[in-house]
C-alpha cells in the first residue's frame, strides 16, 4: 500500500503538471498562431492549429497602423512616467519607514498606505473623473500618470521598505562612524545593496502600469490612448480583427515577459509580498 | 589617543530612561568594559559616546573638546559592531579600507600600505581578497577589527562583537584585542553582559545596571569588594551565595533556617545598618569543607547534592536540612554525592550589605 | 541609471544631528501628500457623494443634491446589484477555491516531483508568463478560445463528436468560463510564489511533511487575497461578455461601472463604491488579523 502509494504520487504529480503546462501553453501558443493567419483562417472548424501560409501582414498592420503604434507610444509614456514617479517617491518614503519608522507613526501608516491599493480601482477613478475634469488632466498623458500613483506608489513604498529593511541600519551607522557623511554612506553602502530590490521594484511598476485598463478607458479616450483601450475596438462591420488584436497582444506582451525573464528572482520576491495583482 | 569625560549623561525614550545621570572618566589609553545584564543601559552609554544618539541631558567631552552635539562622522572614533557591519559587496581589503576612503583624499597607495600594516597586526593577511560571505566567524571578527584599527582613531568602541563566537575563538580574539590595545596605547570602551569576558580584559570595570552605574573599579575592587548587592551577584562565576538575613543578636543574623553567628570584627559593621535587613554573601571560592563542625568558625552542616566538574576543581551545589542550597568550590574528586559535612566561611571574606534589595550598598 | 536622482533628493539628511529629525517627515512626507491627494482626498468626496443625488446631464439633478441614505436604499433593494452579489459570491467563492487549491498543489508537484532546477524554473517562468499579458488581453484571447462557431475548445469537443455549448452564452456557464481566464492568468500567483521562496525540493519537503499547519496559513492568505481581488474584477468581463447575456454575468465592478459611466448616476455610483470599499476593508481587516496571530505563533 505504502509503496504503490509512493510510486504512484509522483507518477499523478507529473502527470498534472504537464497537463497543467499545456493549459498554460496553449493560449500563448494560440496568441502567436492567430497573428500569423489570415482572418478567415480563424473562425474555423476544425481549427487551423499549424497556419499552413503564416504571413507577417497582421505584424504588418500594428506597426504602420498610427492608431496602434500611437496606442503603445501612449502607454510607453505613461508607464515609465507613473514609473519613475512612484520609484523616486516610493523608494524616499521606503527609507524613510525603514529607517525612521516610529517617527512617522510605525508599521500602522506602511501598512494603511499599503491598504489603499486594495480599494477597487473603480471606487478611486469615479471622483477622480471630475477632479481630473476641473484640472483639464482627462484624457492626458500626466493625467493618467497621476492616477496611475494611486495603486503603484503604495507598492513601490511597501517593496522598497521591505528592501531596506534586508540592509541593517548598523550598515549605515559603521559608516558614519568611519567618517562618512549620511549622503556618502547611503551612495557606499545603501544604495549598491538595494540596488537589485530598486530595479525589480521600477520593472513591476512599470509592468503594472503597462497593462492596466479601467482607468484608462475612463479617463482617456480621444487624445491619449493606451493600448488596451485600443483592442475593444479593433472591430470591423461587427466582424472581429482577431489576428491584427493577436498581433498586437504579441508586440505589447513582450516587453513584460522580457523583463520577467531577465529579473525572475526579485520579481517573484516582490509578487510573494501579497501585492501582485492590479 | 585621548582620554573620554562623560558628565551626568541622561537618556530617555519617550517615558523610558535608558540611562541615568552617568559619569565615567576614562583615561587615555585605558580600556574601560561597560558590563551588565541586557537593559542595562551599556550599549546606550558606548552609542552616545559614538554620537549615534543624542543625549537628553549631559556632556561627553573627548580630551578638552566637547564632542555632544557632533555627528559621530565628526568624532573621530571607530567602533566594532555587534553584528560588526561588514559590507557583503566588499571583498575584506575593501571593507577595511573603508574608513579611509571616507574623505576621499587619501592616495591608493598610503590605503594599500596602511590596510597591509593592519592586517598584519590583526592576522587578517591570508584572506584579505576574499568576500565577507566567504569567511568564518572568526576572520570576519579580524576583519572587523581591522576596519576600526586603520584609522587610528582617537576613541575605539565595542559592542559585543564576541557574542556570537565559540568559547576558544573568544578567549582567543579577547587575548588579541587586549595585546593589540596595550601595543598601540588606545583608548578603549568595550561593551559584554559577559561579566567574565569584562573581568578578563578590562583595566576597569563599569558595572551597570538599570541604567545606573552600579560600581567602577579596577577587576579585583569590584570582585573582592562589591560595592552594592547587585555586583556581588552579577560578577563572578560560580554565583556568589546570598543569605537574605534578619539580624537576630548582636552577632547573629537569621534567613528563617539557618542562624549564622558573625565573627566579632566582622559583625561590628551590622551597627551601620539602617534597618533588620540585611544581606549575607559568600563567594563558593571562600567556601571550604569540613567533615565535622570545626569550632569557633560560621559553618553550615549541608548534604553535596550535584557534582560540577570543571577540571581541577568540583563546583558542589549542597543542600541544607531546610532546603537552601549552597553552593562551593573544592578540589576535583574530594567530595561524593550525598556526603554529608560541613561548609566553612572564610571569615575575611564575607560580604554585608545593607538590606536585600539589589541596589542595597556594602556596609562592611 | 537612478544614481542621479538619489543624488538630488538626499541632501535633506544633513550632517548636523538636529537635521536628522526633519528627515522622517521629509522623505515620507511627499508619499503620504501624494497619496492623499490621489487617493485618500477623492474617496473622501465620494464618500460626500454617496449620501447625495446626482446626475450631471439630467435636468433634475444637474448639482449634487442631499438625499441622505436613499443611494443605499436604492442600491440594496435593486435586484440587478443583488445579481451581482450572488454573481460575485460564485465567482469568489468556486473560484478562490479552486485557483488556490490548484495553485498549492502544482506548487507541492513542482517542488516535489521535478528534480531537474532547469526544468523547474523553466516550469515555474512559463506559468508566470500569462500573468504579463494584459488582463483586457488575456480576456481577448479566452473570448477566442471559447467562440460557439470556431473557437479551439469547441473545436476540440467537436473533433472528439461532443456537444460544443456557447461557453459565454449563459450566466453560470459564461462566469466559469470567466474564471478558467482567470486562473489561467493569475491562479498561481500567491500560492506558487510563496512556495517559490522556499528554494530547493528539500526544504520544500520538510516543510510539506513537518510544518502542514504553516500550509494551511498559506492556503488561507493565499485565499483572502484572491478574494479580495474579486472586488476588483472587472477587464475580462468587459471583453469577454460584457456582462452578458443581458446582465447575467455582472460584477460589482462592473455594475458600478455601467451606473457611473453609462448612465451618470454618480451618487448611486459612489454608493456602490463604498459598499465595495467597505467589503474589501473588512477582507483585508480580516487579512490582517490573520496575517498577525500567524505572526505571533
Amino acid at each position: 500500500m505504502a509503496t504503490t502509494d509512493t510510486r504512484l504520487t509522483p507518477a499523478l504529480g507529473k502527470l498534472f503538471l504537464l497537463i497543467y503546462a499545456v493549459f498554460a501553453a496553449f493560449p500563448i501558443y494560440w496568441t502567436i498562431n492567430t497573428a500569423l493567419k489570415p482572418l478567415e483562417l480563424i473562425n474555423t472548424f476544425p481549427p487551423t492549429f499549424v497556419p499552413t501560409d503564416p504571413s507577417l501582414e497582421a505584424f504588418t498592420w500594428v506597426l504602420t497602423n498610427s492608431r496602434a503604434t500611437g496606442s503603445i507610444i501612449d502607454s510607453l509614456i505613461i508607464a515609465s512616467g507613473t514609473t519613475v514617479l512612484s520609484v523616486l517617491l516610493g523608494a524616499l518614503a521606503g527609507y524613510g519607514f525603514s529607517r525612521y519608522g516610529d517617527d512617522v507613526g510605525g508599521e500602522d501608516v506602511a501598512f494603511w498606505l499599503l491598504s489603499t491599493r486594495m480599494f477597487p480601482p473603480i471606487a478611486v477613478v469615479l471622483p477622480i473623473f471630475f477632479i481630473f475634469g476641473w484640472f483639464n488632466l482627462q484624457d492626458t498623458h500626466i493625467g493618467l500618470i497621476l492616477l496611475y500613483l494611486t495603486f503603484n506608489l503604495p507598492l513601490t513604498t511597501w517593496l522598497m521598505r521591505d528592501f531596506f529593511n534586508k540592509i541593517p541600519y548598523s550598515f549605515e551607522e559603521a559608516a558614519y562612524v568611519d567618517g562618512y557623511s549620511p549622503l556618502r554612506a547611503f551612495r557606499k553602502v545603501v544604495f549598491p545593496l538595494v540596488r537589485p530590490g530598486l530595479i525589480a521594484t521600477t520593472m513591476l511598476s512599470w509592468v503594472f502600469a503597462w497593462n492596466e485598463f479601467i482607468f484608462a478607458l475612463i479617463v482617456t479616450g480621444n487624445d491619449v490612448n493606451p493600448y488596451p483601450t485600443i483592442i475593444p475596438t479593433l472591430i470591423l462591420s461587427n466582424q472581429i480583427l482577431w489576428n491584427q488584436i493577436m498581433a498586437m497582444a504579441v508586440i505589447v506582451t513582450i516587453p513584460p515577459t522580457l523583463i520577467l525573464i531577465a529579473f525572475r528572482k526579485h520579481i517573484i520576491e516582490g509578487m510573494t509580498l501579497g501585492v501582485a495583482e492590479v | 589617543m585621548a582620554e573620554v569625560t562623560i558628565d551626568n549623561l541622561t537618556k530617555e525614550y519617550g517615558s523610558i530612561v535608558a540611562t541615568n545621570d552617568i559619569s565615567i572618566d576614562i583615561d587615555d589609553g585605558e580600556l574601560v568594559v561597560l558590563v551588565g545584564p541586557s537593559g542595562c543601559g551599556k550599549t546606550t552609554t558606548l552609542r552616545s559616546i559614538a554620537g549615534l544618539e543624542t543625549p537628553t541631558s549631559g556632556s561627553i567631552h573627548f580630551g578638552d573638546t566637547d564632542v555632544t552635539d557632533r555627528a559621530p562622522q565628526d568624532r573621530d572614533i571607530s567602533m566594532v559592531f555587534q553584528d560588526l557591519a561588514l559590507y557583503p559587496h566588499m571583498t575584506a581589503a575593501e571593507n577595511v579600507a573603508f574608513p579611509l576612503h571616507a574623505d576621499g583624499q587619501q592616495p591608493e597607495t598610503t590605503v594599500r600600505e596602511s590596510v597591509e600594516e593592519v592586517a598584519r597586526a590583526t592576522n587578517c593577511e591570508e584572506f584579505l581578497d576574499k568576500k565577507v560571505v566567504d569567511l568564518s566567524g572568526g576572520q570576519r571578527q579580524r576583519v572587523a577589527l581591522a576596519r576600526a584599527l586603520v584609522r587610528k582613531p582617537e576613541v575605539f568602541l565595542m559592542d559585543e562583537p564576541f557574542s556570537d563566537l565559540d568559547e576558544l575563538l573568544k578567549r582567543q580574539l579577547r587575548a588579541e584585542v587586549v595585546r593589540i590595545q596595550k601595543d598601540l596605547g588606545i583608548t578603549m570602551v568595550h561593551v559584554t553582559h559577559d561579566q567574565e569576558e569584562a573581568m578578563t580584559m578590562g583595566d576597569r570595570l563599569v558595572v551597570m545596571n538599570d541604567g545606573e552605574i552600579a560600581q567602577m573599579g579596577d577587576p579585583d575592587t569590584v570582585f573582592n569588594e562589591p560595592a552594592r548587592l547587585f555586583v556581588a551577584t552579577f560578577i563572578g562565576s560560580p554565583q556568589i551565595n546570598r543569605f537574605d538575613c534578619r539580624i537576630a543578636g548582636d552577632r547573629t543574623l537569621t534567613d528563617g533556617e539557618l542562624e549564622l553567628e558573625l565573627p566579632a570584627d566582622a559583625a561590628d559593621v551590622l551597627d551601620g545598618a539602617t534597618g533588620e535587613a540585611v544581606t549575607l554573601c559568600i563567594r563558593p571560592q571562600h567556601l571550604s569543607w569540613a567533615d565535622e563542625r570545626p569550632a569557633d568558625s560560621l559553618a553550615v552542616p549541608v548534604s553535596v547534592n550535584v557534582i560540577e566538574k570543571i577540571g581541577t576543581e568540583d563546583i558542589v551545589r549542597c543542600r541544607t536540612a531546610g532546603g537552601t542550597e549552597i553552593t562551593g568550590v573544592v578540589p576535583a574528586g574530594a567530595l561524593s554525592f550525598g556526603q554529608e559535612g560541613y561548609l566553612v566561611f572564610d571569615p575575611s571574606q564575607l560580604h554585608l550589605f545593607d538590606g536585600h534589595d539589589e541596589n542595597a550598598p556594602r556596609l562592611n | 541609471m537612478s544614481t542621479t536622482r538619489w543624488d538630488i533628493s538626499l541632501p535633506v539628511v544633513g550632517d548636523r544631528l538636529a537635521d536628522r529629525e526633519l528627515a522622517p517627515y521629509l522623505l515620507v512626507g511627499p508619499t503620504i501628500v501624494t497619496v492623499f491627494l490621489v487617493t485618500i482626498g477623492p474617496m473622501l468626496w465620494s464618500l460626500w457623494l454617496s449620501f447625495n443625488r446626482w446626475k450631471p446631464g439630467s435636468l433634475a439633478y444637474q448639482e449634487p443634491t442631499f438625499t441622505g441614505v436613499d443611494n443605499f436604499a436604492w442600491l440594496f433593494t435593486n435586484d440587478r446589484f443583488i445579481h451581482s452579489v450572488v454573481n460575485f459570491a460564485y465567482y469568489g467563492g468556486v473560484g478562490v477555491f479552486i485557483q488556490v487549491a490548484l495553485g498549492t498543489l502544482l506548487a507541492l508537484a513542482l517542488y516535489n516531483y521535478v528534480e531537474n532546477q532547469t526544468l523547474r524554473v523553466g516550469l515555474l517562468t512559463l506559468f508566470v508568463v500569462p500573468m504579463m499579458y494584459a488582463p483586457l488581453v488575456a480576456g481577448r484571447m479566452w473570448q477566442l478560445l471559447f467562440l460557439p462557431g470556431g473557437g479551439v475548445v469547441n473545436g476540440f469537443l467537436g473533433i472528439l463528436g461532443l456537444p460544443q455549448p456557447s461557453w459565454l452564452g449563459s450566466r453560470w456557464l459564461g462566469l466559469t468560463s470567466i474564471m478558467v481566464a482567470d486562473t489561467w492568468r493569475a491562479s498561481l500567483s500567491d500560492s506558487l510564489y510563496e512556495a517559490a521562496q522556499v528554494d530547493g525540493a528539500s526544504r520544500w519537503m520538510m516543510f510539506r511533511r513537518i510544518t502542514l499547519p504553516q500550509l494551511r496559513n498559506l492556503i488561507i492568505v493565499a485565499a483572502i487575497l484572491r478574494f479580495m481581488d474579486a472586488y476588483k474584477f472587472f477587464d475580462k468581463l468587459f471583453v469577454m461578455t460584457n456582462g452578458g447575456p443581458g446582465s447575467t454575468t455582472e460584477l460589482p465592478t462592473y455594475f458600478t461601472y455601467l451606473v457611473g459611466f453609462q448612465n451618470f448616476n454618480i451618487g448611486r455610483a459612489a454608493a456602490l463604491t463604498w459598499v465595495l470599499g467597505l467589503g474589501s476593508i473588512i477582507t483585508m481587516m480580516l487579512f490582517w488579523r490573520y496575517m498577525r496571530t500567524v505572526e505571533e505563533v
